[in-house]
């Protein structure tokens, strides 16, 4: 950034002028791209129902109105509910499946684990062999419990075969061995050299892996579809999700359902409502960012050997 | 190795263990039961309610509901019968969902109901076997892994389908029309009449250029110029006879978009955007179905197109504030979709085939048990009416919502205030005039061309809306769309369609 105050070539590694403006301009043209369709989404939440019948959306809608969140909160005892599932499965979600990742992960990092390349290929291969979706099911339902209860939308996230990759090469690039080596000179346990030593120093790639965890988390409505039948462990995803489909499947279907799908379409949440709830979703996520960001960049600067 | 196999044994017992004690720990034996389309958010006191009237009934059977909605029903149930799920014993199944009436009692996940070997409906579905008309039964007649038989219980409701056109009547008072001089007995040709176009001329002119008179979904339009599905995914139908639809016996089916009657629909309905009679939101799926609803509700329209059901015009009126009026296109029609528009399968994977075969008896019959469960508690839910009628407490009401057409048999359900309290006698009648068409019965099974059926379900997905609302040229479009369908193998769908039909004929 500072590369465009100065003169050029003042500075080391800094790029020419025109370059600096280029890339400028392109990223900045990339978040505006990313950001836009989220501000459309705030506008119409706050759009006036008869606007949007009469105009259809628009930035500048001709009248705002506040009845979508009205709404939204009337949902009451559902609404707040399926906040504390959505805030429940992604906390302890996010917190289990990094811990795991990080033991898993270790014990591939080190080059004294004897049994590594046979665990290394053990999670590998379900990255390329799945069961298909029925198997899954039947066993996670049958075998695991995973029905009707949090540990259905928990579960099944737990175990990232992609992370442990993406987790052991951070390890590898970041922690270097000697660094284990002095450690048990030094007398350091395995619990005390994982915990105290490796984990600070991996500190930026258990951050995007949390992210990406929580993330994940967050956003998960498949899996309450598959396993969840009561409304009471619904997450907010799901809820947003099953409006969604509702309403394509009524407009879809409205040649064989006749008139029922008059009256049921006269019954369903409005456009405005459901991007109100979708603002309530991305909210929440969004102030994750800067959290897990600030470990992110610090990791471009982070060393541990020095010299 | 030797540890492995102690593990999974001892995991063996401990599942054994684990379902000994399940059906050890009570004498009533719990039925669930997936529905579609429900709207419930509270239904604890309902099922308790229901519970106590099986009780009072005697029939040894626990209710336990799962409240599929329109979103989440098709993979609920699919998931369910393609993972042998014993926890959901009954499910609602038709001709349109995804875990298929026909498809799926073929496959051998719904128990056959008459089976000679352990005839359940025999045992336990007297009252019910009664209750449904023979015809609905018929039409349910199947042939699944056990042979041609009944393999679902039919959904007693309308069965006869009628299409109508969806006249605002104040509106065409208001411009000085008398409904009469059109001639709504034409049917679909009346599209066609000058009267018709000078009737949304007058209204484009009096209300202005953001008043669109003419309103409809795109599907159900382009039926109303007589022709009929024979698939589920509107590519091809047969021309039936307006004035007797069970003619002619043996038809052949042939491509819809292929025909001169769509392209004479096209460029009337592109004539009619052009002037300005539809709202462009209506070539948007995303929008048109916002829109169609808006326009209805508040009666901002003048005519539009609707499925008939009996009682409509009642209903309409009232909630629209208009005089709503319904003049049919040609006869009612009874065709498999519409006798397999709804009903209920026990799954093949329930362990409790009997129990579930009991519950649905009780709730076919009973009339306190089918109102608790359509409509609620009464006092909470509704209230009674002298009449005998009822009439629904909104706020309590938006919290227990099935969908009632989907909940089993209706006619044994006390009316709604808005339909009358002869509701049920007329529409019965209304029901038994509908004429039966000559393929009754039969479903095409897309398996053999389901490459085709999908390419094309997308291809028709592409250009239905826009072509079929007259928002672009059909003398562009059209030969445009009807290349993509050859290309995409629309005569391969065809010619094995009829070679189907032609099994189901002689097999008859």
């Amino acid at each position: 950034m500072q590369g465009i105050t100065k003169r050029k070539g003042a500075r080391l590694n800094s790029v020419s002028l025109p370059a600096s403006v280029a890339i400028n301009t392109i990223l900045g043209a990339f978040a505006l791209c990313c950001i836009i369709p989220f501000i459309f989404v705030v506008i119409i939440s706050f759009t006036d129902k008869e606007s949007i019948i009469a105009n259809g959306y628009s930035f500048f809608p001709s009248a705002w109105s506040l009845a979508a969140y009205d709404v939204a909160i009337k949902l009451g005892r559902q609404l707040w509910l399926s906040y504390f599932n959505s805030f429940l499965i992604t906390v302890i979600g996010t917190v289990f499946s990094v811990l795991i990742c990080i033991l898993y992960s270790y014990g591939l990092y080190r080059t004294d684990y004897k049994y590594r390349t046979f665990f290394a290929f053990f999670s590998f291969f379900t990255m390329m062999f799945g069961g298909g979706l029925a198997p899954t099911v039947m066993v996670c339902r049958n075998l695991l419990g995973m029905n009707n209860n949090y540990w259905a939308l928990i579960g099944p996230l737990l175990v990232s075969p992609f992370n442990f990759i993406v987790m052991r090469t951070f390890f590898k690039s970041s922690v270097p061995e000697e660094i284990i080596e002095s450690s048990s000179i030094d007398g350091s346990g395995e619990y005390r050299t994982l915990f105290q030593i490796v984990m600070p120093i991996a500190k930026p790639g258990i951050a995007t892996i949390a992210l990406m965890n929580a993330l994940s988390y967050w956003n998960e409505w498949y899996l309450s579809l598959l396993y969840l039948s009561d409304s009471k462990f619904y997450p907010l995803q799901y809820l947003l999700m099953m409006m969604q489909r509702n309403i394509e499947f009524i407009i879809k279907n409205s040649s064989v359902l006749g008139k029922d799908a008059i009256d049921l379409a006269a019954n369903m949440p409005s456009a405005s409502l459901r991007m109100a709830l979708c603002v309530f979703i991305v909210v929440p996520i969004a102030f994750a960012y800067p959290f897990f960001q600030r470990y992110i960049v610090a990791g471009l600067t982070v060393g541990s050997v020095k010299g | 190795m030797k540890r492995l196999l102690a593990t999974a044994l001892s995991l063996v017992l401990a599942l054994g263990l684990f379902a000994g004690c399940r059906s050890g720990a009570s004498k009533d034996v719990t039925v669930t039961v997936l529905f579609h389309g429900s709207s419930v958010a509270e239904d604890k006191a309902v099922v308790d309610a229901a519970n106590a009237r099986l009780k009072e009934l005697g029939t040894g059977v626990i209710f336990k509901p799962i409240w599929g909605t329109w979103g989440d029903f098709d993979t609920k149930a699919t998931t369910a019968l393609d993972t042998s799920d014993s926890t959901v014993d009954v499910m609602f199944t038709c001709s349109w969902s995804s875990n298929n009436y026909v498809a799926y009692s073929k496959s051998g996940h719904y128990v056959r109901l008459d089976d000679p070997e352990n005839n359940l409906l025999e045992k336990y579905g007297t009252g019910m076997k009664a209750a449904v008309p023979q015809s609905l039964w018929d039409g349910f007649s199947t042939s699944g892994t056990k042979g041609v038989g009944i393999y679902g219980v039919p959904g007693y409701k309308d069965y006869s389908q009628v299409y109508a056109w969806d006249v605002n009547n104040t509106r065409l008072a208001e411009l000085g029309i008398e409904f009469e001089s059109i001639n709504w007995d034409l049917g679909g040709e009346v599209f066609y009449t000058p009267e018709f176009e000078n009737a949304l001329k007058a209204a484009k002119d009096k209300y202005g250029p953001s008043f669109y008179p003419l309103i409809f979904e795109a599907e159900p339009l382009a039926r109303h110029i007589n022709t009929f599905d024979a698939d589920s995914i509107g590519l091809l139908y047969y021309d039936y006879d307006a004035d007797d639809p069970s003619k002619p016996e043996k038809p052949t089916i042939v491509a819809r978009y292929d025909t001169p009657e769509y392209e004479r629909y096209l460029n009337k309905i592109y004539e009619f955007y052009q002037a300005g009679y539809i709202d462009a939101a209506m070539s948007n799926s995303q929008q048109a179905g916002d829109a169609r609803t808006a326009a209805l509700q508040a009666g901002n329209y003048l005519i539009g197109s609707q499925t008939y059901s009996y009682g409509y015009d009642l209903q309409a009126s009232a909630e629209r504030g208009i005089d709503a009026r319904f003049p049919q296109i040609g006869k009612g029609i009874v065709s498999t979709g519409s006798v397999q528009g709804a009903g209920y399968a026990i799954s093949s994977f329930s362990k409790n085939p009997d129990a579930a075969m009991k519950f649905l008896n009780a709730w076919y019959t009973d009339q306190t048990l089918a109102t608790i469960m359509a409509y609620g508690l009464e006092g909470t839910h509704y209230t009674k009416n002298a009449d005998g009628t009822v009439t629904f407490i909104k706020e309590q009401r938006e919290n227990y919502a099935p969908w009632r057409n989907g909940m089993g048999n209706i006619f044994i359900l006390p009316p709604e205030d808005v339909t009358g309290p002869a509701y049920f006698e007329e529409f019965k009648a209304y029901n038994e005039a509908g004429v039966a068409t000559a393929l009754v019965g039969f479903t095409f099974d897309p398996e053999p061309v389901r490459n085709q059926v999908a390419a094309l379900a997308s291809v028709r997905d592409e250009y239905l809306f826009s072509l079929n609302t007259g928002t672009v040229d059909p003398a562009v479009a059209l030969p445009e769309f009807r290349a993509k369908l050859a290309a995409n193998g629309l005569n391969e769908v065809v010619a094995e369609t009829n070679r189907q039909l032609e099994a189901f004929f002689a097999s008859k």
